[in-house]
């Protein structure tokens, strides 16, 4: 019977959808059930369909582009730039500090603000910034680090520290006391001082306190940049002009080869202290093609993350999937560095805690995404049964989660 | 009576297999670009799924800022994971969806206890003055009463109406058969229909 009522209701939806007139799929029906359907029907009804925000899609993809950004930067610049370029004295002084930071290297990474060792990792960045072979592979390293700094602060307000914190970011949201500053909320008191005409979407620096409510009090916010996108009207050797604005060049601003007049283009705009603004970085902004291009064959110097040929060593086999489960979700854990296939644990513990795509089961924490299967709504107390494989980095990523009471 | 459903595209059998082959292909393709970190791959890859992925976020959420962020999110997720040496192996769209489900409910996991903001009333008219107080107060009751629903109820009517989703398309997305995702689409308005009754009381 349900399974009848479920197919009416889908076929008076699907009618309805082609403005047809939904009783056409009802004529089967009992009244009682048809009156069922029809009330839901109009539940249906109720149910909108939401338009995309101006500029979302833009401030979305730049986020992600810049973050892309960033990884390539880490990924590539030490293994391809320093050897060739420095000089021999300078490799030295560069080994001299890995190895009087040597074992200190692991506990320094995840230092965090506060923490005794944070001033060593401040001095690193500090040392690779300075190191950069050129302005781009600089501006990269700045993203990775803004990215950092930022996650910084959030690992802070999880764990509930009060600590002075410093942070930049774009600025998402703007609410009377709360703003929104790369996700992380930023209380403003009478007493933060504003500089710069800040609105949403602007590059902003955050001075402030982390508050065990999960908030960073600010002592002070500042412009620092913003990205925009337009068109490049005119271009000379100290200035340019993009969407009818005069950006200021600089020695130092990195303009990607092949800019033309003409081309869209996204700029990254500093705002200096005379108000005037100045391009950190320009770079052409395509739309892009509709249709996928054909698949090009690696370059040398391409960033060494796995291909889809390179993934061979999942994760052992385990039972056949039913049928009605599409198989290209399957997530593969990758092989060690040196070529072993990762650890893979199975166990049954109680959840103690799911907050953050990490869930913590029997003590054990497991980071989960869209590649982890959940089964049976599992929640806190509940008992599951736990596939997980450990990842280079050492932590667990949870295949499988399915409650078992 | 009279419906007005703002929803769907309604797919059959040729026609979905047709469009859901080509986004396949399409982004299986565009995978070993995508983890080289190719930046146009990447453009084209979130411009592809950015507006579906919003409009699922969006639908659950209520809130239009929420959904932009955690959208957001999820593509950041999907460059953590590929530097992980983890995420999609064919196809990103699922992996994002995935994602994309699991940050939404962690954003309500993290949001239970605290004082409850409710949807932002301008989300609610800023469509500007055709939008009624009255209707307002409607969007906010069904807001209200979506988020009584369970996880998958909610996962269900953000595919089918949020997103505009077949139901072919949405049983692939929640890796269920056709004749599941009807049954559950039943339950979940059902469900829906009796929280709003109690919202209006």
């Amino acid at each position: 019977m349900s399974r009848r009522r479920d197919d009416a209701l889908q076929a008076a939806l699907e009618l309805l959808a082609r403005g047809q007139d939904p009783e056409a799929a009802l004529t089967d029906l009992p009244p009682g059930e048809a009156a069922e359907v029809r009330a839901l029907l109009a539940t249906a009804s109720l149910l909108r369909r939401e338009e995309i925000p101006a500029g979302a899609p833009e401030r979305s993809r730049s986020r992600f582009l810049r973050h892309a950004s960033g990884l390539r930067a880490a990924a590539s610049a030490p293994a391809r730039r320093l050897v060739p370029r420095f000089a021999f004295a300078t490799l030295a002084a560069l080994l001299a500090l890995a190895l009087g930071l040597g074992g200190l290297t692991e506990a320094t990474a995840r230092s965090l603000p506060g923490d005794p060792l944070y001033r060593v990792r401040q001095a690193a960045e500090g040392l690779r910034l300075r190191l950069a072979a050129n302005p781009e592979d600089r501006i990269r390293l700045e993203a990775v680090y803004a990215e950092q700094h930022a996650q910084n602060v959030r690992r802070l307000l999880e764990l509930g520290r009060v600590v002075p914190v410093s942070f930049n970011g774009a600025l998402r949201s703007v609410g009377a006391v709360l703003w929104d500053v790369e996700g992380i909320p930023v209380r403003l008191t009478p007493e933060t001082r504003i500089l710069g005409e800040i609105l949403p979407g602007m590059w902003i620096e955050v001075e402030g306190v982390t508050q065990v409510d999960g908030t960073v009090l600010a002592a002070e916010i500042r412009l620092q940049a913003y990205d925009t996108v337009g068109t490049l009207e005119a271009m000379a050797a100290s200035q340019m002009t993009v969407g009818g604005v005069a950006l200021r060049l600089t020695p130092q601003s990195y303009l990607e080869p092949g800019l033309a007049l003409g081309q869209r283009v996204l700029v990254r705009v500093a705002i200096d202290d005379d108000g005037t603004r100045r391009v950190i970085s320009a770079i052409r902004f395509e739309p892009p093609t509709p249709t996928p291009r054909p698949t090009e064959p690696p370059s040398p110097t391409a960033t060494p993350m796995p291909s889809a040929t390179e993934d061979r060593r999942g994760p052992p086999a385990e039972s056949p999937k039913p049928e009605d489960e599409p198989d290209d979700e399957t997530e593969t854990a990758e092989p060690d560095e040196d070529g072993e296939d990762p650890v893979k644990i199975e166990f049954e513990g109680v959840v103690q805690s799911i907050s953050g795509s990490a869930w913590v089961v029997d003590g054990r924490t497991l980071r989960i995404d869209g590649g982890t299967e959940i089964k049976d709504n599992p929640q806190v107390g509940h008992t599951v049964q736990v596939v997980a494989f450990q990842q280079p980095d050492g932590s667990w990523w949870a295949k499988k989660i399915e409650r078992e009471d | 009576m009279v419906y007005c459903l703002a929803t769907p595209r309604i797919q059959t059998g040729f026609g979905l297999r047709s469009l859901t082959g080509a986004l396949m292909t399409a982004d299986t393709e565009a995978l070993n670009e995508i983890r080289r970190l190719d930046p146009r791959a990447l453009a084209e890859l979130h411009d592809r799924h950015f507006a579906e992925l919003y409009r699922y976020a969006r639908f659950r959420l209520g809130d239009p800022h929420a959904a932009e962020d955690i959208t957001s999110e999820t593509f950041v997720r999907l460059l953590e994971a590929l530097r992980a040496g983890r995420g999609p192996r064919t196809s990103p769209r699922g992996w994002l969806f995935g994602t994309l489900r699991h940050l939404v409910d962690d954003h309500f996991r993290s949001a239970y206890g605290r004082p409850a903001a409710g949807v932002p009333i301008e989300s609610l008219v800023e469509n500007g003055p055709d939008h009624h107080l009255e209707e307002a107060e409607q969007r906010a009751r069904v807001a209200e009463a979506m988020r009584r629903l369970t996880g998958e109820q909610q996962h269900v009517l953000a595919l089918r109406f949020g997103g505009g989703h077949s139901l072919e398309e949405t049983a692939e997305l929640m890796g269920r058969n056709s004749n599941a995702v009807k049954a559950l689409q039943f339950r979940a308005l059902a469900s829906l229909r009796r929280h709003i009754g109690r919202e209006s009381t």
